[in-house]
């Protein structure tokens, strides 16, 4: 997805027909979660995009994180954006509830594997490419 | 012993047949030698291998009609009070909502 959504912002977002949004699941629990709410904090400061490819960049090395707050923190040291705002929205757990009960709404709508896109409610599942989006998106657009 | 004058005829015909095929053949197998001003001409062109292989490394970049579009994902996006990211028009036609996990 992180390669198709470039192409989806720059043809359909960039000229006003869609809008995307980014609902995060929980599947793995407390790791999820934590992460989840990184990427929320750092979108507080207009780095939610970016924060969210730090963490699949640092994937691996942060589900081994000894200390996952930590190594979060790290991330959004790497990305230049205010630590201590960002430690502040953490430590807050500012979205933590909303997050969570957004999970649990959408495991009731029987989101259960990942990634799942939703195009005005029509679900795909599974990673796709521009390919399979586009004639979803573009028959939208001419109705 | 007496030769027929067909079968004469027939044994000169093929002897000639035979001397063009071999001479044809020879022609063929035997290397043109160019003229010693169209080989050194060829030579000032060739390339040796080892500038090939700098050519290769210095390839000129792309320019940039061919370079992938680079997004800034965050320019006009916002956190909502759910905790997810939204970008783009909130009026617009199509809602893409992409559900991931980040593990």
């Amino acid at each position: 997805m992180l390669e198709v959504e470039p192409q989806l912002i720059e043809r359909y977002v960039s000229t006003g027909q869609m809008r995307i949004i980014v609902r995060p699941l929980l599947q793995t629990g407390e790791d999820s979660l934590l992460a989840a709410h990184a990427a929320a904090c750092a979108g507080e400061q207009q780095q939610y995009f970016t924060m969210r490819s730090a963490l699949y960049a640092n994937q691996g090395a942060l589900y081994t994180a000894p200390d996952m707050t930590q190594a979060l923190q790290q991330v959004a040291q790497g990305i230049g954006i205010d630590t201590n705002k960002f430690a502040s929205c953490m430590q807050q757990e500012t979205y933590r509830l909303a997050l969570i009960s957004q999970y649990t709404l959408a495991k009731e709508d029987g989101i259960l594997a990942r990634p799942v896109f939703e195009i005005n409610g029509q679900r795909l599942i599974g990673a796709q490419p521009l390919t399979q989006f586009s004639p979803i998106i573009d028959a939208l657009l001419k109705q | 012993m007496r030769i027929h004058p067909i079968l004469l005829v027939l044994v000169i015909i093929s002897l000639v047949a035979c001397t063009q095929t071999s001479e044809s053949n020879s022609a063929a197998v035997e290397p043109t030698r160019l003229p010693s001003a169209t080989v050194a001409r060829i030579q000032s062109t060739e390339t040796p291998l080892s500038d090939l292989a700098t050519q290769t490394t210095q390839a000129a970049p792309p320019t940039p009609s061919q370079a992938p579009a680079q997004v800034n994902l965050d320019v006009g996006a916002s956190t909502t009070a759910e905790g997810y990211a939204m970008l783009g028009n909130a009026q617009a036609a199509v809602t893409f909502v992409d559900y991931s996990d980040f593990f």
